[in-house]
């Protein structure tokens, strides 16, 4: 949902309040409508955040500063804008109000009404140098069977150049604590999915520097689809396979099914006889207690991940003792787009130097946050707690570094497919040499 | 008019005190201290010749945590002497069954997900106080101070509260109803390497099993404004327990080994 919501307001799909030229009863009850909203985001905020003191006087201040405004705003947009006011009084990320518009646009969001988005191309997009990469393409894929190979840059993607991309992303991420290359991460992501037998037009250029038009047909993307109590249900695939070399590889596009994730993790340990690659990339994170327990399989001794600091509580990340710890290299792989849980993972790894991490630098939104709708139909994004590292560091707004940056250059490709993965393997059997 | 609310207002703050004074302990049909609160907690809930017949227990019931629409069925089994207890979560799909394991030798928590981990020094005390079940049959063995701290509401219901410090650990508070004399409410900070939590449980829907009253239902209150029930549907007593669940694992004789 919050990617969601992130992706259609970069997509610039928020217009502005339809409010204005009704009659005055009607705006009397905009009016209440945006003081009573303006009064829940400031008690949201109050109840729930960590840190009484950045919710202590100061904030009592700036309600009794600012309520007066949201009284005179003459529209929806200015009430918007004063609560946008308040919330940056916090000057922490995960604090924004999303437009209803951004919410209905959600509501609608195909053509044919059909919200159905399991329809997928298999390629990963990423920016590079104001390019856009293809820099994975997943196996069985309708991208797989096409021309397409990984490396290639894409000039248009259906109806949109990489200018209007790169525009999106740069008003998108001007004020906020998104990366410009991860939101242009999202928006591929975004525009390489769909329903089942949409199409998706692109105009791509080979390693060769020679043009290509190739169109899409979406198929069913992999995974199953898991319902964990009230979370939104969610698509999940893991991969997990072993090649010649003995070296396992560990995917998942997000922590959220705990019970299948950990067999086929512990399934892909006892087989993996040289070493394992966990690949992060493009994983948005999900539930909290699947770092740790991933982390745990490595370690004889247990250790700390990181600490979560709630309102009346510190919760530690522990990594639990394994009695029989997998001792061989591990490598994990992240990008721009890996997010909270999967930067907690690999920061956690890190840390502990349980791991050896590869590829570039994660998205740094590491903060868990939570979306409720306001009164008027704008929505508000709190986070609810603050996260740090086993070394006491923020990731938050500056994510996790690899320990080798793996450039994403047109040679890089030349020599493989996937040159993060490569690099890894490589210093895996090195390391059992 | 404001007068009127400020008048009002200082009759009120005049009046609790006198109030407060008829109840407070020690008072005309009061209890005087911490020992007599508990002593009479063991009287009404089936005196210590009931207790000495419960020699092990088995029950069934249901964790939910409506915040997240969990829920999960919960067993509990143990015996009194030696002190055992064994208690397992199913989570599903959140993430298998966890158990917690009390026995002479060590306490441990195992789960699919998350492995085995040996519990030591508060988190331990902890646990051995939530196996002894009636830890007011015997103050003694678990808590090295206790005082009668004053009477306060719990809901509607006037309570004397009482403070137990554990001999490891921090103190928690307790509230016993002043009418009735069952344990209503207790606040008590969860201590673990994962961190501290401040929680307070509520006990209610009292029933008789076998010779003694048990609670069948309690509600716990996170800080984060969370809540987590525990309703029970069915305690057998003097039933022989399954000793398999008592077994030690290997990763946790492991760990002691360390």
């Amino acid at each position: 949902m919050k990617q969601l919501l992130l992706l259609v307001t970069a997509m610039g799909l928020i217009g502005h309040s339809s409010l204005c030229g009704e009659d005055p009863a009607a705006a009397k009850n905009v009016t209440a409508l945006n003081v009573q909203s303006f009064d829940k985001v400031w008690s949201l905020v109050k109840e729930r955040h960590w840190d009484s003191e950045a919710v202590g006087e100061s904030w009592d201040r700036a309600r009794d500063e600012l309520r007066p405004k949201v009284e005179a705003a003459a529209d929806q947009d200015a009430a918007r804008k004063v609560i946008g006011e308040l919330i940056g009084r916090l000057n922490q990320s995960h604090f924004a109000v999303v437009p209803k518009e951004v919410y209905e646009e959600i509501e609608g969001d195909d053509d044919d009404g059909n919200n159905d988005k399991d329809g997928y191309t298999g390629l990963v997009i990423r920016e590079r140098e104001d390019k856009l990469i293809i820099t994975q393409i997943h196996a069985d894929s309708p991208a797989a069977a096409s021309v397409l190979r990984p490396g290639w840059t894409i000039e248009e993607v259906g109806k949109r150049t990489v200018a209007d991309f790169l525009k999106v992303a740069r008003v998108t991420t001007k004020d906020g604590p998104m990366t410009r290359q991860t939101m242009i991460g999202l928006l591929g992501e975004k525009r390489s999915r769909g329903s089942i037998g949409d199409t998706l037009k692109l105009k791509c250029t080979d390693l060769e520097g020679k043009s290509h038009d190739v169109e899409l047909t979406l198929t069913k993307a992999p995974g199953t689809r898991v319902k964990l109590g009230n979370f939104p249900e969610m698509q999940v695939a893991i991969t997990s396979k072993v090649d010649d070399n003995g070296i396992g590889y560990f995917a998942f596009s997000s922590f959220f099914d705990p019970q299948r994730m950990m067999e086929a993790y512990d399934e892909l340990l006892s087989k993996s006889s040289t070493g394992l690659v966990i690949d992060l990339r493009g994983n948005h994170g999900g539930l909290v207690i699947l770092p740790p327990a991933i982390g745990s399989r490595l370690s004889g001794e247990g250790g700390k991940m990181g600490r979560m600091q709630m309102k009346g509580a510190k919760i530690n990340l522990l990594m639990n003792p394994w009695a029989d710890p997998y001792e061989k290299p591990v490598a994990i792989l992240i990008d721009e787009c890996s997010i909270s849980a999967a930067e907690i993972l690999a920061g956690g790894l890190k840390d502990l130097k349980l791991a050896r991490v590869f590829g570039s630098r994660t998205a740094g939104l590491v903060l868990p946050s939570t979306f409720e709708r306001l009164p008027n139909g704008d929505g508000i994004q709190y986070a609810f707690a603050d996260y740090r590292s086993a070394s006491g560091d923020t990731l938050e707004g500056i994510g996790v570094t690899p320990d080798e940056e793996v450039e994403l250059t047109t040679d890089a490709y030349k020599k493989a497919a996937d040159p993060v993965f490569a690099r890894a393997s490589e210093w895996i059997q090195s390391q059992s040499d | 008019m404001n007068r009127l609310l400020t008048t009002l207002a200082l009759t009120m703050m005049f009046v609790g005190p006198v109030l407060a004074q008829d109840k407070a302990p020690g008072s005309a049909g009061m209890l005087k201290t911490a020992e007599e609160v508990l002593a009479r907690y063991v009287q009404v809930t089936g005196g210590k010749d009931g207790y000495a017949k419960i020699k092990s227990y088995i029950s069934t019931g249901t964790m939910e945590m409506p915040a997240s629409g969990l829920k999960a069925p919960v067993k509990t089994m143990g015996t009194m002497k030696p002190l055992t207890m064994y208690m397992s979560i199913d989570l599903g799909q959140f993430g298998g069954t966890t158990e917690q394991v009390v026995t002479e030798k060590a306490t441990w928590s195992a789960s699919a997900i998350q492995g085995t981990r040996v519990l030591t020094g508060s988190e331990e005390a902890q646990m051995k106080r939530a196996a002894a079940m009636f830890p007011e049959l015997t103050p003694e063995k678990f808590f090295k101070e206790m005082s009668l701290e004053g009477v306060e509401k719990v809901g509607d219901e006037d309570c004397y509260k009482v403070k137990l410090t554990p001999k490891e650990g921090k103190p928690e508070m307790v509230f016993y109803s002043v009418k009735s004399g069952l344990r209503l409410k207790n606040v008590m900070t969860m201590q673990s390497p994962q961190g501290e939590m401040q929680i307070e449980s509520q006990s209610s829907d009292y029933r008789d099993v076998g010779p003694i009253k048990m609670p069948f239902k309690a509600v716990q209150k996170f800080p984060n404004g969370m809540s987590m029930s525990m309703v029970t549907e069915s305690i057998e007593v003097n039933k022989p327990v399954d000793d398999a669940k008592f077994k030690m694992p290997a990763a946790v004789a492991k760990q002691l080994e360390k």
